[in-house]
């Protein structure tokens, strides 16, 4: 292979010693990722917001209303059906398919069309969101760069979450809830190892938004505050009409999506325009229907509400997005859930507002609660949508009521409708994510069912050779070696067959090389409240296939061990039956 | 030491890739953020001058959108919130003008357009003494341009509504400021000697307008203000002069004429005028004790209490004992068997509107002096 020798040069070497640092690659690869994915979005952003205002000035005929968005879906729908066919729809599945099946790869051409496509259905009017593609973009960047840099597969798998979250704190401008997300949707563990790299590529993502745009929150809401204890009786409605109002949107939008999708796969590329088409003819009528509608979001959160209007936005919006998203057009649902909220939660003020107006806020506060409360019935994930909503009001006094509504919409919605939004809108593609209630499961097996009683250990008087007798009649690879009943370490077959092989036969075991590793303290071990997972990391990084069960009150003390093939067969995956073997 | 693979140079030629696109894509977004704000300056803006068109046409309600379109647009516009405010409190919306007014002053509390908004609205509330406080604040507060005559319109405004509310130690002490401010200028001294009529300082008010005849001999509004001044301090003989001066120089004015009735009137029945034979004096006594006899009995429609009834028959007593009297305790007396009558009526029904019984409650109000 032609090498460049970088003896004589300090950079070089100083950059050759980066590169092969993982931990300092991983730091490095989150600002950069943060930064360029931070740079990416806002320019999503930027292009959606000026196009759509070329798309729509003011005073523009009603018809453009109706001709922009069919041309515009005519158009990304051609370009989604023959150049660009995984970026349509939101960009969330796609994600989580790419991280679960196909080892975090994402193509440059995706990255691509679903920011080509995206730009022109959103700026043309569809009523989908920019979150769900901005998501997919972010995550396509960061695979697209980790591959380019030859890092490996578990490597470019752990940067996709890193990329989401990079993208979501730009879009949303929210970055905890960015965080947040990633783990508990995209990962769907809160306690993922990529958790600081997460949070460094928020971090900077959001610095770069507000660099470029400014500190500028995504709505300016006035100060939350409770009037009165029986708000909280109607917040619990909310939630109510929240649950409901998410089952509705989200069955409808599946069952939609699978008449479509049982259309001849001819008509796949003209499919979209029935979505553009369909929410022009609502916005001829009613222009607030159209686009992703932040601003009459904000308009309704500042108090200018008329029931009659927010009640007739929230039925179209669900219509328009369900119709706009099942038709195959680009686009999320991250957006318009907070729209439906906002405009169920604005109703829901409305109503208490009129009946008991010296007990109750301003409708606007519901329609901010709404938002949460409809993310969390829509998308489920009740911590996300809390922090989202606390971070875009900037207010404390908002958790409660928000929790609140929150959780019981999220009870309704997991009740009617089991399986979450994303791994359904994936199992109709053929594909099946894994839950993340199983990940979650797999993720909480202790060692402790798994581990088998400690074997006889040995003395460190014993000999190779008797030692190697003794083990022939187990099936363990590797045997525990204790002092005054205090475990030392562990010797592996490996080791006693090469003692014999170099003549070692009359050698006591202290006398091993290889063993006087094994005696140091920190020799690898397990405790038996350790997961498999830990399990099967310390084995990968210690190279062994059997560990030792230690106390955590003394480290010496063995409680037991496990092999790797316990650890597979309590994951439920392939391991060597061990009756079977012994039959 | 291993040597920078192919696989090396592909990585840091990747990164350094990858700074370029960093570099070239925060210059795009950078050059779109700028067309952004420019455009959206430009759309606000727009929007902004549609709804002030629309204000100044009483199209309060449309106004409304259009300010809240400019805010969504640009927010934490202070132009823009405080059109809105405007608009607001235009179209009545008092509670939503105070919020939107209060939530700038919570950022810009010396903001004086801010505080001369709230005022009005807390006006429109109904809650004047809080409205008082931030008149003042805006007075006192920060003008973006042409402080002086915005703070001298603002000053204005407040010593109407204090006019108004005739809360006249307050109106008083707005005036001599205004007074201050004044100098020369004659027009702005005209309206406080005005002023100073309403808060009940005549005294002032005659001087000043006293002033205005020397510049001017021929001002009659100057001498109607003189003639209210002094009528006001019951000189009622200076008074008529200057109404009769005022009329001859605004002949067809109505209120002149009636003033001048009025003044007229007052001057036929007052029995303290000056140089009034005795004669004449219990005359105009007895006039006085029968006016109030006879407004009285009308008042009460024939139909008297008890006690009205004794007070009646105890005037026509005096009416027809007092007849040949002209000693000035008869006077006194009549004088005040009048005035208590003129009580009684009073309290029966109210405040007099004729002119002849206008004119008999103050020359009995004057007699009490």
């Amino acid at each position: 292979m032609p090498q460049i020798d970088p003896s004589e040069k300090p950079l070089l070497r100083w950059l050759e010693g980066l590169r092969r640092n993982e931990t300092r690659i991983s730091l490095l690869l989150s600002l950069i990722i943060g930064a360029l994915v931070g740079l990416v979005v806002v320019a999503f952003i930027l292009l959606t917001g000026r196009l759509a205002a070329r798309m729509y000035p003011a005073g523009g005929s009603g018809w453009r209303r109706v001709l922009v968005p069919a041309t515009g879906s005519l158009l990304t729908g051609y370009l989604l059906f023959r150049y660009f066919p995984f970026a349509r729809g939101s960009g969330i599945p796609q994600t989580k398919f790419a991280l679960f099946v196909a080892d975090g790869v994402i193509h440059l051409r995706t990255v691509i069309g679903k920011f080509a496509c995206c730009t022109m259905s959103l700026a043309s009017g569809i009523a989908l969101g920019r979150e769900g593609p901005s998501v997919q973009v972010g995550a396509g960047i960061a695979s697209v760069l980790a591959r380019r840099l030859g890092l490996n597969r578990e490597q470019v798998k752990s940067l996709v979450p890193v990329g989401c979250s990079a993208a979501l704190a730009a879009a949303f401008n929210t970055p905890i809830a960015a965080v947040l997300f990633s783990l508990e949707e995209i990962l769907g563990d809160l306690h993922a190892p990529v958790l600081g790299a997460v949070v460094l590529s928020s971090a900077t993502s959001w610095m770069v938004l507000h660099l470029v745009l400014g500190d500028d929150p995504l709505f300016h809401v006035p100060a939350y505050h409770l009037v009165h204890p029986v708000e909280f009786a109607f917040y619990a409605a909310l939630g109510v009409v929240g649950g409901f109002g998410s089952v509705l949107f989200v069955q409808l939008l599946l069952q939609l999506r699978k008449w479509f999708a049982d259309l001849p796969k001819q008509t796949a590329w003209l499919q979209p325009v029935a979505g553009g088409l369909g929410v022009g003819l609502m916005g001829y009528f009613v222009p607030d229907v159209l686009g992703v509608g932040y601003n009459y979001v904000e308009r309704v959160l500042n108090g200018n509400v008329v029931f009659q209007a927010v009640a007739m936005l929230a039925i179209l919006k669900i219509v328009a997005t369900a119709l706009c998203y099942a038709s195959g057009n680009a686009g999320g649902i991250f957006g318009p859930s907070l729209f439906i909220g906002a405009m169920l939660g604005a109703a829901v003020g409305s109503v208490a507002h009129f009946f008991l107006p010296g007990y109750t806020a301003d409708p606007g506060a519901y329609a901010l609660i709404g938002m949460g409360t409809a993310f969390a019935g829509i998308v489920r994930t009740p911590l996300t949508s809390v922090i989202m909503i606390f971070e875009l009001t900037r207010d404390y006094t908002i958790i409660v009521p928000l929790m609140i509504s929150n959780l019981i919409a999220f009870f309704i919605s997991y009740q009617l409708q089991r399986e979450p939004i994303y791994e359904a809108l994936a199992h109709q593609d053929g594909v099946h994510l894994p839950k993340v209630e199983h990940r979650a499961a797999y993720g909480r097996i202790r060692v402790a069912t798994v581990m088998r009683p400690p074997p006889q250990a040995f003395a460190l008087s014993t000999t190779v050779k008797d030692a190697a007798a003794a083990t022939a009649e187990g099936d363990l690879e590797a045997w525990p070696v204790a002092a005054g009943g205090k475990l030392l370490g562990m010797i592996s077959l490996a080791d006693l067959q090469l003692a014999l092989l170099n003549g070692g036969e009359a050698c006591e075991l202290h006398d091993l090389g290889s063993f006087s590793d094994a005696v140091r303290a920190d020799f690898p071990h397990l405790h038996p409240d350790h997961t498999l997972s830990l399990g099967l990391e310390r084995m990968g990084a210690a190279n062994v296939k059997v560990l030792p069960i230690v106390s955590r009150a003394d480290v010496r003390n063995l409680l037991g061990v496990v092999t790797l093939d316990d650890i597979l067969r309590g994951l439920g995956v392939a391991g060597k039956d061990r009756d079977q073997e012994a039959d | 030491m291993s040597g920078l693979t192919i696989s090396s140079a592909r990585f840091f030629g990747t990164l350094v890739l990858t700074g370029v696109l960093m570099g070239v894509l925060f210059a795009l977004d950078m050059f779109l953020a700028n067309t952004v704000k420019t455009e959206s300056r430009t759309e606000a803006e727009l929007l902004f001058h549609e709804g002030q068109r629309l204000l100044q046409q009483g199209d309060a309600g449309h106004a409304i959108d259009r300010f809240r379109e400019a805010l969504t647009i640009a927010r934490g516009e202070r132009a823009y919130q405080l059109a809105l405010a405007d608009a607001l409190l235009a179209a009545n919306k008092t509670s939503e003008a105070a919020a939107e007014t209060e939530q700038i002053l919570t950022t810009d509390s010396t903001n004086s357009r801010a505080n001369l908004l709230l005022a009005r609205t807390l006006v429109r509330q109904g809650k004047v003494s809080q409205a008082i406080s931030y008149y003042h604040r805006a007075i006192y507060g920060h003008w973006d341009s042409d402080a002086a005559s915005q703070k001298l319109a603002v000053r204005w405004e407040l010593v109407a509504l204090l006019a108004r509310q005739s809360a006249n130690q307050e109106l008083l002490s707005e005036l001599l400021l205004l007074e201050t401010e004044a100098g020369d200028k004659l027009e702005m001294r005209r309206r406080i000697a005005h002023l100073y009529l309403v808060a009940g300082f005549p005294e002032r008010a005659a001087q000043m307008f006293r002033d205005l005849l020397r510049r001017n001999p021929v001002d009659a509004d100057a001498y109607f203000g003189r003639a209210e001044a002094e009528f006001s301090r019951a000189n009622y003989r200076s008074a008529c002069s200057d109404f009769r001066n005022a009329a001859h120089l605004e002949p067809p004015d109505d209120d002149i004429r009636k003033r001048l009735n009025l003044c007229d009137e007052i001057l036929t029945l007052d029995p303290s005028e000056r140089r009034l034979s005795a004669e004449e004096r219990s005359r105009r006594s007895l006039k006085l004790l029968e006016l109030s006899l006879d407004s009285l009995t009308k008042c009460t429609a024939g139909s008297p209490s008890d006690a009205l009834r004794s007070s009646i028959g105890r005037a026509n007593q005096a009416l027809k004992h007092s007849r040949r009297s002209l000693s000035p305790d008869a006077v006194e007396s009549s004088l005040q068997l009048a005035e208590q009558l003129w009580q009684k009526r009073t309290k029966q029904c109210g405040q007099p509107a004729a002119v002849g019984d206008q004119a008999l409650a103050l020359v009995l109000k004057k007699a009490a002096q």
